[in-house]
């Protein structure tokens, strides 16, 4: 492995100018904010990160955009970097976008050992339809929401945490999911939030390794370990529902192939549908015994109503809570700080149903038994 | 020129300044490097023509297949370096007779009276040879009879075996207690569930796997204490035993754990108490009263010896009247004016360790309970206890430290604290916290399974330490978290006193770039070539 580093760097000016506004995002209202005043911060907070890696500057190549795309940051820093695309012509807020977009793409194209963005959650989605899932990507939280998976506590986190990952032989990254929620919802205040995909993130080493016993790619390990307990308890002659996500994923591959973001259906040694649609999941819960195989997000505990609304209210109301086990690696139940395991059908009395103790799957003969609530209504997260 | 008092110059508010601390850097090779062919510690002087005349060639009685063809491959050098190696290696070090050990969180660092070492080392004692008629060893014998009467006491239990040699062997033989317990009573197969709780001792719920069962693990409810109704939905006819810590990792004492024991109780399981670390409860909480029927003590967590990773340990096992049929054996009886050893029957699980444990780990314990008294123990914990709450007190006095759960609420014997709060205002994480304190002498370490708790560092001060001991660790501590305010970089930079830098994690991960043993990493080098 070289010694040098080659960080790609994908700057969104416009990320979180939203927030102070009380816009609840930027998506397509960075003018309306700009004009009322709203100070471009994503710059600051890139900065910050960048500052945090002060000590191994000399041996880091950057890649990124045109001025505000991330040389500015660069250049005011005194870091040269080489340029890799150029902004569209200035106004086009409404292009930044696709700036994004296109800038992850054309960094990813030359592979950088780490792709470090400063944004939100919308930035997450570019970043993620540019670069792919297999590029090492961190972002910086510079955004209104930052819902997915893939950023650091703090600008100066993110720094750091590039660092470790950097200067560790073995660079281990985790699928972590990158969520958005529906900005023009969210200002009508209306929570809808959607699993986009998963992008390969550097994962705190503090969260897989100590002294008393050593888990390297712990949280990989153990949903190898899940998905093979699965594979063992699959009955015969029950259609076996499995939901969205990177734990269950390692199920489908297990078993053979399989859709990371749909709900599929396996049913005595073969697919019987992928990624299938809430009336083709109707239809097989009529059919006969189903039982459910969901994971929950990780930091937000969602097990249903994120990315997985296929599991609309008349089939969850079908199979009912026995015939659904939740499946989480420890790190990822870990993530959620102790606050319970939600569900959010769309049907309040429904989720009251479900809510009480969950049975989690987190290991090979591991379970935990997991407080499953409702979420709250949507009056009190509009109104954080 | 005056004379002037330089103890004042060593406080300030009667509390203990920082200390201007270097660890010594010797740049020590590895012994082998040291080796020089033909070199000796000691000179023995050529037998005299007339002795060697008179004897006889001793190798040729050995069997032929018994003989060694080559000498052994040790290092060869002179006393003195020898001397010289192990004492630089020792400065090199930090370590419980060097610095204030109360980082050691959940590990349980305890002093170890000198005393006591001295009588386990006593000829009469290291002498002994476990194969001796046990005529000849009744000393031992009454030292571990009457050492499990010590522990009945302090455990309410009705019967103790010594044989294990680390807490988790203890832990282990307990669960196969378990085992023979329900397979004996024709349940064995439809008991495959263990139940036990994320703040629980880690080797709890690995011994249960190992067994074989499959754990079933609860995590803590809104207020830190395990979750009841949780335990309501895990118990079933399946369930084959609750094993529980009490007080958890995070120092909080669970006061409805006779309704757990009860719930278990109620669908017919065994209820096991890890009791690894009973520092805060010595005569003032059993687990017989708690209606156990099982629990064990690591030795050296509670009763003052050795740790198990610095040489063989004792986890003694303390079982109910209907479980002692099923624990190791031989077992110390007493048989009128003399002891002997009893083999017991079938039901036995049969032998956990050669001969009868670590009978010189056994006689400090003994030494130390001999010494404390019953009154004695109880103000063991009696201090722990106050030790702990004094520390957290003032710890919690350092902005961006929390305890979390329990809030306002005292613990036991340490408490799990977090660094959310600094690390969210500075990016300076809890390891590196841990790690600059070595700048000071000291430290603490970040093995805090499982991570709920966010930024951990479980800090345990035991009996063991003075005020003047709490009141230096609080001030490094606190000095630390105002550098992080103040100068990020300076703590990310540490160790600068220290004799090596930081180590690289994830080497340790890499099968292909360590070696433990000198012969080991003489073969990889051969295998992969020098680098």
């Amino acid at each position: 492995m070289s010694d040098r580093w080659r960080i790609g760097l994908l700057v969104n000016p416009y990320a979180g100018l939203g927030g102070p506004l009380a816009l609840k995002g930027s998506d397509g209202c960075a003018v309306q904010a700009l004009q009322a005043g709203a100070v471009p911060q994503a710059a600051v907070r890139a900065t910050q990160a960048i500052l945090a890696l002060q000590p191994w500057w000399p041996q880091i190549d950057w890649l990124t955009g045109s001025g505000p795309l991330g040389e500015a940051v660069l250049a005011a820093l005194g870091l040269p970097a080489q340029c890799c695309h150029h902004a569209q012509p200035a106004g086009g807020l409404q292009s930044q976008a696709e700036d994004s977009r296109q800038l992850a793409a054309r960094l990813a194209a030359q592979s950088p050992d780490l792709l470090l963005f400063a944004g939100g959650d919308g930035t997450a989605r570019d970043v993620l339809s540019g670069a792919g899932v297999q590029q090492a990507v961190l972002g910086i939280p510079a955004g209104v929401k930052m819902q997915s998976a893939v950023f650091g506590h703090t600008p100066q986190a993110s720094g750091l945490l590039a660092a470790r990952f950097l200067s560790g032989s073995r660079r281990i990254t985790a699928q972590q999911e990158v969520m958005d929620l529906d900005e023009a919802a969210l200002r009508q205040g209306r929570v809808q939030a959607a699993l986009f995909g998963y992008m390969a993130t550097p994962v705190d080493p503090r969260y897989l390794q100590a002294g008393k016993s050593r888990a390297p790619e712990g949280d990989r390990v153990q949903t190898e370990a899940i998905a093979t307990r699965v594979q063992e308890q699959l009955s015969p002659g029950v259609a076996h529902l499995l939901g969205p996500g990177s734990t269950t994923y390692a199920v489908k591959r297990l078993l053979g192939g399989g859709s990371l973001l749909g709900v599929d259906v396996w049913q005595d040694g073969h697919w019987r549908v992928q990624d299938a649609t809430e009336a083709q999941l109707w239809q097989q819960v009529q059919q006969g015994p189903c039982q459910a195989w969901v994971s929950c997000i990780g930091g937000q505990g969602h097990v249903f109503g994120r990315g997985n609304q296929q599991f609309s209210p008349r089939i969850l109301q079908r199979l009912g809570p026995v015939a659904v086990t939740v499946l989480a690696t420890p790190g990822k139940l870990q993530s959620l700080g102790g606050r319970p395991l939600l569900i959010d059908s769309g049907d309040p009395l429904l989720d009251a149903a479900f809510a009480g103790m969950a049975r989690v799957w987190t290991g090979y003969r591991d379970e935990v038994r997991y407080r499953l609530r409702g979420e709250p209504p949507p009056a009190d997260d509009a109104a954080q | 020129m005056s004379m002037q008092d330089i103890s004042r110059f060593r406080f300030t508010d009667g509390k203990p300044n920082l200390r201007r601390y270097h660890q010594a850097r010797w740049d020590e090779p590895v012994i082998f490097e040291l080796s020089q062919a033909g070199e000796r510690g000691v000179l023995v002087p050529e037998v005299e023509v007339a002795i060697e005349a008179a004897g006889h060639d001793v190798l040729a009685t050995l069997p032929a297949g018994m003989q060694r063809k080559d000498a052994p491959a040790l290092p060869e050098l002179s006393q003195n370096r020898t001397l010289r190696h192990y004492l630089r290696l020792s400065q090199e070090n930090l370590g419980a007779d060097f610095n204030v050990d109360v980082g050691q969180g959940t590990c349980t660092m305890k002093y170890n009276p000198k005393i006591n070492e001295q009588l386990a080392r006593a000829p009469k004692m290291s002498e002994l040879h476990p194969l001796q008629h046990e005529d000849t060893v009744q000393g031992i014998l009454q030292v571990m009879y009457a050492m499990e009467g010590v522990l009945k006491e302090v455990s309410g239990m009705d019967a103790i075996n010594l044989q294990p040699r680390s807490g988790s062997h203890a832990i282990y033989a307990n669960m196969a207690i378990i085992r023979a317990w329900h397979e004996s009573r024709g349940e064995g197969a439809q008991r495959d569930e263990v139940i036990t709780t994320i703040f629980s001792h880690p080797s709890d719920a690995a011994c249960a796997k190992l067994m074989g069962y499959k754990v079933i693990t609860l995590y803590p409810d809104e207020n830190g204490y395990p979750d009841l109704e949780a335990m309501r939905a895990a118990v079933s006819p399946r369930t084959a035993a609750l094993i529980i810590t009490n007080p958890e990792d995070t120092g909080i004492f669970n006061p409805r754990i006779r309704e757990w024991v009860d719930l278990a109780h109620s669908v017919g399981a065994l209820t096991c108490y890890d009791q690894a670390n009973a520092n805060g409860l010595m005569g003032i909480a059993r687990a017989r009263e708690a209606g156990f029927d099982l629990c064990h003590f690591n030795l050296h967590k509670t009763f003052a010896t050795p740790h198990a990773c610095g040489g063989p340990a004792v986890g003694a096992m303390c079982v109910t009247e209907a479980l002692a049929p099923f624990l190791p054996r031989p077992r110390v009886v007493q048989d009128g004016q003399r002891y002997r050893l009893d083999m017991g029957d079938d039901r036995s699980i049969g032998k956990v360790s050669a001969f009868l444990g670590t009978a010189s780990i056994v006689l400090r314990a003994y030494a130390w309970v001999m010494n404390l008294g019953a009154d004695g123990l109880r103000e063991v914990s009696e201090i722990a206890v106050l030790n702990n709450n004094y520390m957290m007190a003032e710890l919690l006095k350092i902005r961006g430290l929390t305890a979390p759960y329990a809030e306002g609420h005292r613990r036991i014997e340490q408490v799990r604290y977090s660094w959310a709060g600094l690390a969210a205002d500075t990016g300076i994480h809890s390891d590196e916290i841990g790690i600059r304190a070595a700048d000071f002498g000291t430290h603490y370490w970040t093995s805090h399974h499982p991570y709920v708790v966010p930024e951990p560092a479980t800090i345990e001060p035991t009996e063991a330490y003075s005020r003047a001991d709490l009141d230096e660790f609080v001030g490094i501590m606190r000095h630390i978290a105002d550098e992080a305010r103040q100068d990020p970089a300076k703590v990310k930079g540490a160790p600068y006193n220290c004799p090596i830098h930081k180590v690289q994690g994830d080497y340790l991960d890499d099968p292909a770039r360590w070696a433990i043993t000198w012969r080991a990493w003489q073969r990889k080098l051969r295998e992969h070539g020098a680098a």
